[in-house]
């Protein structure tokens, strides 16, 4: 097939986020002095594969939904660098050219990335790229404009892309409806007439307006109940195989996670702790923190009982993070190393990472 | 297993400017005493609205329609049982947040965001206790009355102590009197005669007017400087609200006393709102989602918190949720609801072995288990409108085996095995289908 020989061609990574830190500063005093900064991304560097679904997961506050919205630029990115479908030659050759002493290479390089990093992008360029990535957010009933008719919600990528002309339009809402199990006479209604998961259909037609590659999902089922979430998990699996979609796919719920995800990246208090295919993350999780949000998951079956591993406290405050591994402070095996030195991620083959100092012993 | 409360073909419905939502449809179900036990479903399934009417706390313009809710508290009416849609609303008040209290969904939500921890959890303690912390208030000054040198400091303490006794003594008779008015109130209830409904506001004006405290007593409160005695009182609260925390296993109980519900973070709020449900030590506990809105490290240390509470403090739990895991986790017996209708009531390891109603099966297997394969099932279409309900079974536009029956008649529970209920045509005796 065609399109088979063009994915080769293309790299296999097709979102590489570098070093992307989020930092929201906190002003007090009568001037508004900048004081603190909240660490919600602190040096994330995460590749997204063509084609995958990657899980990002974590507790509420460790930064997931921030990156999310980070690598679609609706939050800018304080620092790093975010490179959306470049060949891995290129990119390694921009961060060479970033690393280097040489001010003449970093400004080239920074010239460079005015072309290629999302979090540098010109507005133009980002427009035009939008075209490409789009986001379903969390709250179906907040993310729909109730005043706008469900026609012109969906078609509103396609209106502020400036793609298609307005008959052109018409039949591609139309398509869409179909595509995500909704009909022609729900053209012309509003939000508010939809439940829940027929709201977050109408939200996953939008997305997909433009055709895009990578669509992140931040927490699409998290509003939704049981029943009504598996049919969306269900769509949003047939979508991925009928468009060939890459997803980012941000939850808390773990077992959704697992059900739709290829790989699994785990974040704590805006840090990675553990990257790895879902199986072995599920057969094996090597990370402390890894293995404690696994053995907290209610299984729906009364005859398993496991052993649960309860963490003491709260998740700390971002604005002052533990010294040293962020966990430390909840975990059971955390010994001097860990207060002091900050665990790098590592990769321990079977393409898993980890960012602890004693997974080979725990 | 002897039944704490019991309802029988509970209706409730909402009376909206769409129509009468009728979120209840005749809800029959029996919690146990010593047993966890768990009502499942989707949302507007009427979980929540079933545990308010067994407060009876339904939000205007939802009212009970019809039914009993039969309490089995005390040792005089294990029998009979006590129907308390015909009690008066002070015998709700001495239930509620005394025997029978509740968690409510949200944390951040329920608590009160201008007054400290201490306050609010120490209000059960002055609606519920406020004998025995006026005891206790008077044990302590009397211990301390010969200490003072000072004469204005010994005067001020006589001054403390011979209010606390007035205000411990003004209790204990006009607790007799509201018991009384109770009384008369309960009589009083339906009557539409003239005169008795004058009679029931007079002794409902009596009832606001003896809460609690006489004429003094209240006198006094209203006089700047004077007033400040009552702080002993408060401070004996506050102490019981700190051993209260300590007991939860809160860390630092004596900080977070002082503090607002904003300052804590969601698993702490939590932890405040079930500190504020078990001040009283309450008979029955209904945790409304107590986890909903928690991560799942944080959720497993709530749960296990009311695990703890439950072997050593309450009799019984009453959990409202939809995640099924929890309910394999720590319940045993479960009730599944369905758009105002029980759908079906077994134990816990029975329901997820062999579960009958087409619902319940649905609802199973659309849950994404740890060993998933394939793909998920689902359970086509949405959740009805109350308004106008679907006619007979309320799930047969959505389930799978419906039959000609289902649409016109509704099922009546049938006892499939021992302490296994099924409301379900296909379980149903076949001369009653014909």
């Amino acid at each position: 097939m065609s399109s088979d020989t063009a994915v080769e061609q293309k790299s296999t990574d097709i979102i590489e986020i570098k070093d992307v830190k989020k930092y929201y500063p906190v002003k007090a005093g009568v001037f508004l002095r900048h004081v603190a900064d909240v660490k919600a991304v602190d040096s994330v560097t995460l590749n997204i594969r063509r084609g995958e679904c990657l899980g990002l997961v974590g507790e509420s506050g460790c930064g997931k939904t921030t990156l999310g919205k980070t690598l679609v630029r609706l939050h800018e990115a304080t620092s790093g660098r975010i490179y959306f479908d470049q060949p891995h030659e290129r990119v390694d050759e921009i961060e060479r050219m970033l690393a280097s002493e040489d001010p003449v290479q970093v400004s080239e390089a920074n010239r460079l990335r005015k072309e290629i990093d999302i979090t540098k992008l010109s507005p133009r360029r980002l427009l035009a790229l939008r075209q490409r990535f789009q986001i379903v957010f969390q709250d179906p009933s907040n993310s729909l404009d109730p005043r706008m008719l469900v026609k012109d919600i969906i078609a509103e990528p396609l209106v502020s892309q400036r793609l298609l002309g307005a008959r052109e339009i018409d039949a591609r809402v139309n398509e869409l409806l179909k595509i995500v199990g909704l009909s022609d006479e729900h053209r012309v209604r509003y939000p508010h007439e939809f439940s829940g998961g027929q709201r977050q259909r109408i939200a996953v037609a939008r997305s997909l307006a433009t055709n895009p590659e990578f669509i992140m999902m931040d927490e699409p089922t998290s509003a939704l109940d049981v029943s009504v979430q598996a049919q969306i998990l269900n769509l949003l699996k047939a979508l991925q195989d009928e468009f060939k979609l890459t997803y980012l796919f941000v939850t808390h719920h773990l077992l959704v996670v697992k059900y739709i995800s290829n790989r699994i990246a785990v974040m704590y208090l805006g840090k990675m702790v553990e990257i790895s295919p879902t199986q072995d993350l599920f057969n094996q999780p090597i990370h402390p923190y890894t293995k404690a949000l696994l053995s907290a998951i209610p299984v729906p079956d009364p005859k398993t009982k496991r052993e649960k591993i309860i963490l003491s406290g709260d998740v700390p405050n971002p604005i002052n993070p533990p010294t040293g591994c962020r966990f430390h402070p909840r975990c059971a095996f955390a010994k001097d190393i860990c207060r002091e030195v900050e665990p790098q991620l590592e990769t321990i083959g079977d393409g898993r990472l980890v960012a602890c100092h004693r997974w080979r012993e725990i | 297993m002897k039944p704490l409360v019991k309802t029988v073909d509970l209706h409730t419905n909402f009376y909206t400017f769409e129509g009468v939502v009728r979120a209840l449809n005749g809800v029959s179900i029996v919690v146990n005493q010593g047993e966890t036990y768990a009502l499942v479903g989707e949302s507007g399934c009427g979980k929540s609205v079933t545990v308010r009417s067994m407060m009876r706390i339904v939000q205007n313009p939802g009212k009970i329609e019809q039914g009993k809710i039969l309490i089995f508290f005390n040792e005089a009416d294990k029998d009979q049982g006590i129907d308390i849609l015909n009690r008066s609303e002070a015998f709700m008040e001495s239930l509620r947040g005394n025997d029978i209290s509740m968690i409510f969904q949200e944390a951040s939500a329920s608590l009160n965001p201008v007054l400290s921890i201490a306050e609010q959890v120490g209000e059960s303690f002055f609606a519920h206790r406020s004998g025995e912390m006026l005891a206790s208030t008077i044990g302590t000054i009397e211990a301390e009355l010969n200490e003072g040198r000072n004469f204005l400091v010994r005067f001020w303490r006589n001054f403390q102590l011979t209010m606390y006794r007035r205000e411990a003594a003004d209790l204990e008779r006009f607790k007799g009197w509201m018991v009384d008015f109770d009384n008369r109130l309960y009589e009083l209830e339906d009557s539409t005669e003239g005169a008795s409904v004058r009679e029931r506001n007079r002794i409902k004006a009596h009832r606001e007017r003896y809460n609690r405290t006489g004429l003094l007593i209240r006198f006094v409160k209203k006089v700047p400087f004077l007033r400040r005695y009552y702080g002993r009182v408060r401070n004996t609260v506050k102490h019981e609200v700190i051993k209260l925390l300590t007991s939860l296993g809160i860390p630092n109980p004596a900080n977070i006393a002082d503090r607002f519900p904003h300052e804590l973070s969601g698993g702490m709020q939590q932890r405040i709102v079930i500190a504020m449900a078990l001040a009283c030590n309450p008979i029955l506990l209904i945790a409304d989602e107590p986890t909903s809105n928690l991560d799942v490290t944080i959720q497993a240390q709530i749960v296990e918190l009311i695990r703890k509470l439950k072997e050593t403090v309450i009799s019984s739990v009453l959990y409202i949720t939809h995640d099924l895991g929890l309910v394999a986790e720590i319940c045993d017996r479960v009730t599944v609801m369905y758009a105002g209708d029980t759908c079906e009531t077994a134990t816990v390891a029975e329901i997820f072995e062999r579960p009958l109603h087409p619902y319940t099966e649905g609802l199973l297997k659309a849950v994404p288990k740890v060993d998933q394969e394939g793909a998920l099932n689902t359970i086509p279409g949405n959740v009805p409108n109350l308004v106008h309900p679907p006619t007979g079974c309320r799930f047969h536009p959505r389930c799978p085996k419906a039959m000609d029956i289902c649409s016109k008649q509704k099922p009546t529970p049938v006892e499939y095995s021992s302490g296994h209920t099924v409301s379900c045509h296909l379980y149903l005796p076949k001369e009653n289908q014909a």
